[in-house]
Formats: structure tokens, C-alpha cells, sequence
């Protein structure tokens, strides 16, 4: 019988059973599926376990590998202060990356914004001698993980949009002709997400922030205009709640519904209940995640803003509003469609849209399927980058001595260093 | 009597934590009548690439006689020292090199993504699996260091808190209009954030700073921030001072500002405590969290100048509290056995690979005695 394939799985975790990220969320719906097919470790920058699977930490993970090698590394990124820890990993050994972010809105730790990494890829195609400078300053472009992306052997963007921009944005890859598979693979949703809710609950469901690229200023104005006695129900963050409660009083309203701690699963009950889903985004940072797809799901008329991801999304499943100036009119507007007029995307149509496009069975399947497909090409990029590390033992033992500070008459002296280095198996 | 060797890392022209604790070790097993002396080496974090050199020095050396004395037993302190060959090494660890442990991939570590860098992190983390295992007795200053030699290493060792130096000396004193900053002058330190949060409090109280910067840049990055804030009259750097200057400087401070990042122990906040001075310390400052409990005996806050600013505001207008926090905090050290008494403990252990061997050599003299 064929050995399973070994992964080494790089992402956040559920904590305590909160999903605090999108790929704690992903993780937890593809996981079970892939065990059974792949021989996966997972590893995480905490000492904490995941349900029975194996959990090492991250700085653990490459002595694994020579212990007991793995044929693919994956990482899930994504812009998130519980994920900034793998962007270091990332770049330690190619693997597949499945990111739900391409623009990062904080520039990362200090170790990434000084990264050499243009040098020592440059260094996988031209060969030189000297490896780069290591006190010289390196300036990093822009917030698009450019970084990040230039070490996968493959890419995988749970937005079709940010496909595009990597593609057009990509300078150098550490895939030996810069041929690097580049997909679409969109977010899993829970299977018992698929239920359909009741129709025609009269009520306003929102998960967004209160800050002005989720709308909510819009959307608060078009309850208003609309009816302020409109049920709304706000998923949000605890951190969030004052500012929500003033948007709600300026504008009037008056039967709103907070609910603290935002994570899919608590709009996987909430949207069970039916009702109109906002999902308004105008921001090239963030997304829209995996929430959309869990309304989506429970067949919701949805709405989106005409932007970005959202944009592409068929008309005749979503209500679409243009950022900007007559957003809350749009917004007013739809509402009326909805409630008044009982004008609504159907039902069935919408979860079927959900289910063809974001089951997790299917996109475990397919993550699966990658992996099996692209194993080779990946070990390939593996080994060749095994090649340049042992080339950087090289260089990293002669800047050592170089940094002895002792004369070529020193023999003795020199001799005494060697001799530790022997003992550390630091050289042979 | 045992002939013991001290071995510390010297940082030239700095003076931290470790070296009090070294001084004070020589001292306390020289009071119990031991022959004693420190060795130290230089040590110095740039270039990267050195650290294998200063590794190799402090394993070529050879420890096991002078004068016709054989050396019965060496106490490694801190990274590197713990690599000096010696058939019986005692470890009281300060801690490792953090930056390719607990600190790696954040911004207090210089290792990137460079793979000279990895291939580096590898070499060291395999050479300290190597001289960890050859230590007779493992032990670390604080839980947080033996917690993270349990996780990164998978090594156990026993707690032993450094008693304080000045035991016996501390004193508590007035309410001044000050917030005190003791420690060595660098980022992982955090004094920008209390310099920072300076706007937001009361302007009659003023900032002391006692300590030397250590890191490049650091003094010029501080004083920008008091010239953006305009603070020229409200922060003061003392230096470096003495001993009874530091003792009257703690007594009289309103508080204690120490909110390092994940800090491996935090002598200051103990003798802030011993002191009677509430301390100011942040949620993820490691160490210093075992002894500072939030509004039991310091003010426990998010690491941000916001979070710092109102909590010593909140000392300031409410002085009774400050001082009810001041109190709890004396009262907590009495008990804490890290006073003078503490050292009897610390000895026992760190000597415990010597009574090992009594207790082998007797074991054999009974059977030969028997037979």
C-alpha cells in the first residue's frame, strides 16, 4: 500500500473552540476529511493541542523534517495579528499557500520588513558568491505579500481577485521557472451551515465592524430612512460596541439587537433565524471571509457593496450597492424590495450557489487533490531549496571564522575553534 | 569546603541583572565558606555568525584545576556559558538566547528569513540540547525561564527566585510626585511607553529613569519622544546610581514602572515591592507577573501608553489606594521567600550535584565496610 502523503500544516487554530481567525475557521472544516487521506502534523506558535491531532510547535517543525521528512508544507495567511507568526515560517521552506489576505495592513514584525528575501531568491537563479550584505537596510514594497507569495511553490487565494493581483504583481519566485500554479480556492462553509432558513423574517443581520469601511454608517442610515423601528441584529466585538451604540443613536434607531464576540459560528445560528444579510465591504484590505458564504448557505437575500470580490458574484444571487453617495438610498431600497415587496433572490437557488461553491467536503476534496497533483512539482522546489541552505551552512561557517578576528599565523588558535565545531557536528 | 566556579557573561559597560546575581552568589557561598571565583567572558550579540566563536571559547576552556585545586563544581548562568566543559555543571539559568526561542519571528529578535539565519538557529538550538544534557542540576531564576526551557527544550528544571541583594536594606518612604524606571535602557524594556503615556497624566509628575541604554539608537529614539511631546521637564535620567541612592529613589517613588516584554524574572520588581512602592507592570511582562497581582500589589495593564497613562493616574488621585497597594506588596515580599533566608534554598540546590556525590562516596564506604 501506497505511504500516505505527509503534511506539515502551518495555520492558526481553533483556541478553546473560538475561531478567532478565517484559517482557524478553514482548518477546523477541512481537516477532519484530509486526515484520513494524509499523514498531517499540525504546528502552531503556542504549546496548546488541537482536539487529538498532533500539535508541535512551529520552531520544531524543520528538525521534524529531518527526522522524518514531509512532502508538503502548507500555510494558511491571512491579515491577522494571530497569524504574523507564519510569515517568517513561510519563508523557511516552500510549500503550498492558501491566503485569504494579499495586502497586509500592518507591515509586519521587524525580522520580514528587514528580509533579504529579493537577494536570496535572486540567488536560486544567478548563483553568486557573496551572500547579501547582512547589516545592509531592506526596503520592502507596499503591503502586498509579495514577500510571502514569492515562496510558494503554490498559490492559493481564497478570493478570485487577489489571483489576478498576484499574478500581475509577482517579480520572483523560488519555483524554479517562476511558473508557479496560481488558483482559486474558495472558503469551505459547514456542511449543517446548508439549512435553509424560514423566509421572510422581517430583520437586518450585520457582522461588520462600526468603522467606515463595513459601511455601517451607511447602513445605519437606510434603517433610518428606511423604518427605524427595523429589527437589526449586530454581530460584533466587544471592543466595537461603543462606537456601535453611537452610529444607532445618531440615527434613530430603535430595535437593535448587540451581540458581542464575532465568529462564524455564531453567525452560523444567527442567520438560521432568516432575515436580510448586510455584507457591505469598501476596503482593499480585509474581506468579506467566510461569512458571506454561511448566508449565503442558510439561502439569505444578501447584500454586498459593488466592489472588489463581492462584484463578481452573480446578480441573481446577491443585492449589489454602490459605495458612496447614494449607498444608503440603495440600501433604503433594497430593504423596501425585500420586506415590502417580498422581492428576493430564491431561496434554494442561493443555497445551491453556497453549496456548489463553498461546501467543505468539496473543498477539502480539492485541497486534497492539490496536493496530490502538485507533490512532486513542490518537492522539487523543496529540494532545490535544500540545495541553497546547505550552500548558507557554507557561507554562515566562513563569516564565523572571518569574524575571529584572528591573523592567518593564529593556526593554533583557529584549531581551537575548529575543534568545538567538530564537536557540534557544525563541520565534519 | 568546595571549590566553585561562577561563570557569568559579561556585557562590557552595561550592568543588569545577572551580573547582581553573580556578585551576590560569590558572595553568599563564600559566607557559607566555600572557596569561590567568578570567570566571565565577553559577550556580544552582534555579528550573529560570533555566537558559534563565543560558544567555542567558553567550551575550549579548561576548569578543572588551578593552583593545584581541582574545581568541584562550575554554575553556569546564562547563555553561553552553560557550554564549558566540566564534569560537574550546576545551570541556574538567567535565560537562553531568547531570539531563537520565545522571541523569534516578533520584533526583539534579529534572527529573519534569511537562510544563514535558520541554518544558524539550527546549529544553536542543537548545541544547546547537547550542553543542557550535560548539566548535573538544571534550575532557572523564575518559572517563566524554566517553563520555557520545559517547552523549547523539553528539559526540566527546579524554580530558584534570586533573593534580593539588598535584602534587609530596602525602606519605605514618601509619596513623591514620581514614577521610577529601573533597568538597563533598551526596547525590550518598553520605556517608550511610559515616556509616551507622560501627555496623558498629571503634569506635576515626572518620569525618573535609572539605568544605562544598551542598544544603538535607543537614547536618540527617547529623545525624540520627549521633544514631540515637549516632556524636557518632566523626564529625568539618573544613570547609573548607588546603592543608597536607588534605596531612597524606590522608597519615595509614587510607583514603579516596569513593563518589560515577557521579562525573564525582574529583580526591580521585587526590591519595588520590598520597597513598599506599588509597580506598574504589563500584561504580558512574563516574570515579573509571578509576584505583581493586579490591584493586589501593582496595577497589571495592557502594554499600550494609554492603558499606562490611566493606570498611574488612577495611583495619583488616589493615594490611599497607591499606598494600600504599597503595603500589600511589602507584606507579599516578607513572605515570599526571596529575602535573605531564600539563599539557603538556592544554595541547596545549586550545589546539590556536590552532595550527590557525598552521598555516593558514603553509600560505597558502608558497603566497604560491611564486606
Amino acid at each position: 500500500m501506497k505511504a500516505k502523503l505527509r503534511i506539515a500544516w502551518f495555520s492558526d487554530l481553533p483556541d478553546n473552540g473560538l475561531l478567532r481567525t478565517v484559517s482557524a475557521y478553514v482548518s477546523s472544516l477541512v481537516l477532519p476529511a484530509l486526515r484520513e487521506r494524509f499523514d498531517i502534523e499540525l504546528f502552531h506558535n503556542s504549546f496548546r493541542g488541537y482536539k487529538d491531532y498532533t500539535v508541535a510547535h512551529c520552531l520544531t517543525a524543520l528538525r521534524r523534517h529531518r527526522e522524518k521528512p514531509f512532502d508538503i508544507f502548507f500555510y494558511q495567511l491571512e491579515d491577522s495579528p494571530y497569524t504574523q507568526w507564519l510569515r517568517i515560517h513561510c519563508a523557511l521552506m516552500p510549500g503550498v499557500q492558501y491566503a485569504h489576505d494579499y495586502l497586509f495592513t500592518t507591515f509586519g514584525p521587524e525580522p520580514i520588513l528587514n528580509s533579504p528575501w529579493h537577494s536570496i531568491l535572486a540567488r536560486l537563479d544567478e548563483p553568486v558568491d557573496s551572500w547579501p550584505d547582512r547589516f545592509a537596510e531592506q526596503y520592502q514594497k507596499g503591503p502586498h505579500a509579495l514577500r510571502e507569495t514569492a515562496y510558494a511553490a503554490v498559490r492559493l487565494f481564497s478570493q478570485p481577485g487577489m489571483v489576478s493581483e498576484c499574478r500581475r504583481l509577482s517579480e520572483r519566485s523560488v519555483v524554479a521557472d517562476a511558473a508557479v500554479p496560481t488558483a482559486y480556492l474558495p472558503l469551505p462553509v459547514a456542511e449543517e451551515a446548508f439549512s435553509p432558513a424560514p423566509e421572510h423574517a422581517r430583520r437586518v443581520l450585520f457582522c461588520g465592524s462600526p468603522w467606515v469601511q463595513d459601511r455601517a454608517h451607511k447602513l445605519c442610515n437606510a434603517i433610518g430612512r428606511y423604518d427605524a423601528t427595523l429589527p437589526f441584529v449586530w454581530l460584533l466585538n466587544s471592543t466595537e460596541r461603543a462606537s456601535a451604540e453611537e452610529l444607532v443613536r445618531e440615527h434613530g434607531l430603535v430595535a437593535v439587537t448587540f451581540i458581542e464576540g464575532r465568529t462564524v459560528c455564531r453567525w452560523q445560528e444567527l442567520v438560521q433565524g432568516g432575515g436580510l444579510a448586510v455584507h457591505t465591504l469598501f476596503s482593499v484590505f480585509s474581506q468579506t471571509g467566510p461569512y458571506l458564504p454561511v448566508s449565503f448557505a442558510a439561502g439569505l437575500p444578501c447584500v454586498v457593496t459593488r466592489f472588489g470580490h463581492s462584484e463578481l458574484l452573480p446578480d441573481s444571487v446577491v443585492f449589489k450597492v454602490q459605495a458612496g453617495e447614494t449607498e444608503a438610498a440603495e440600501l433604503a431600497g433594497v430593504f423596501a424590495r425585500v420586506f415590502d415587496d417580498g422581492i428576493r433572490p430564491e431561496l434554494n437557488l442561493v443555497s445551491s450557489f453556497a453549496k456548489e461553491q463553498h461546501a467543505a467536503g468539496l473543498i477539502a476534496e480539492e485541497l486534497g487533490l492539490i496536493f496530490h497533483t502538485q507533490g512532486a512539482a513542490v518537492r522539487a522546489t523543496m529540494d532545490r531549496w535544500e540545495n541553497l541552505k546547505a550552500s548558507a551552512r557554507e557561507a554562515l561557517l566562513s563569516e564565523a571564522r572571518a569574524s575571529r578576528a584572528l591573523g592567518p599565523e593564529l593556526v593554533a588558535e583557529s584549531e581551537l575553534f575548529e575543534s568545538v565545531f567538530r564537536e557540534f557536528g557544525w563541520v565534519s | 569546603m568546595a571549590t566553585i566556579l561562577v561563570l557569568g557573561v559579561k556585557v562590557p559597560f552595561t550592568i543588569g541583572g545577572q551580573d547582581v546575581l553573580v556578585r551576590s552568589l560569590v558572595h553568599e557561598l563564600r559566607e557559607r565558606g566555600h572557596r569561590v571565583d567568578t570567570v566571565e567572558l565577553p559577550f556580544a550579540v552582534n555579528p550573529k555568525e560570533g555566537l558559534l566563536n563565543q560558544i567555542a571559547l567558553w567550551r575550549a576552556l579548561d576548569l578543572s584545576n588551578f593552583g593545584g585545586h581541582d574545581v568541584d563544581l562550575v554554575i553556569a548562568t546564562k547563555f553561553p556559558s552553560y557550554f564549558v566543559k566540566h564534569p560537574k555543571k550546576s545551570l541556574w539559568l538567567v535565560h537562553q538566547h531568547r531570539a531563537m526561542y520565545d522571541l523569534y519571528g516578533g520584533r526583539y529578535s534579529d534572527f529573519s528569513d534569511d537562510p544563514r539565519d535558520e541554518v544558524l538557529r539550527e546549529m544553536l538550538f542543537d548545541a544547546d540540547q547537547k550542553a543542557l544534557a550535560e548539566c548535573a542540576y538544571i534550575s532557572g531564576i523564575s518559572k517563566n525561564v524554566v517553563e520555557r526551557l520545559k517547552k523549547y527544550n523539553g528539559v526540566d528544571g527546579d524554580v530558584l527566585y534570586p533573593p534580593l541583594s539588598l535584602a534587609g536594606q530596602y525602606r519605605q518612604g514618601r509619596q513623591d510626585d514620581y514614577i521610577l524606571s529601573v533597568g538597563r535602557i533598551c526596547s525590550i524594556k518598553r520605556v517608550d511607553l511610559m515616556i509616551k503615556a507622560l501627555p496623558i497624566v498629571h503634569n506635576f509628575i515626572r518620569l525618573k529613569v535609572v539605568g544605562n541604554p544598551d542598544e544603538p539608537g535607543v537614547m536618540e529614539y527617547l529623545s525624540n519622544e520627549i521633544d514631540k511631546h515637549h516632556l524636557w521637564d518632566r523626564v529625568e535620567f539618573l544613570g547609573r546610581v548607588s546603592d543608597d541612592e536607588l534605596l531612597d529613589l524606590y522608597a519615595n517613588a509614587l510607583a514603579v514602572y516596569y513593563a518589560p516584554h515577557d521579562e525573564d524574572y525582574g529583580y526591580v520588581t521585587l526590591e519595588a515591592l520590598a520597597s513598599g512602592t506599588p509597580v506598574i507592570a504589563g500584561t504580558d511582562s512574563g516574570g515579573v507577573l509571578e509576584f505583581v497581582k493586579n490591584r493586589e500589589n501593582g496595577l497589571v495593564v495592557e502594554p499600550n501608553s494609554d492603558a499606562i497613562g490611566h493606570a498611574v493616574n488612577e495611583l495619583v488621585e488616589d493615594k490611599d489606594f497607591a499606598a494600600r497597594l504599597g503595603t500589600a506588596g511589602y507584606k507579599y515580599i516578607e513572605q515570599s521567600g526571596v529575602t535573605a533566608g531564600g539563599w539557603d534554598m538556592v544554595i541547596s540546590g545549586l550545589l546539590s550535584p556536590l552532595t550527590a556525590v557525598e552521598s555516593e562516596e558514603a553509600a560505597v564506604q558502608v558497603v566497604a565496610n560491611e564486606s
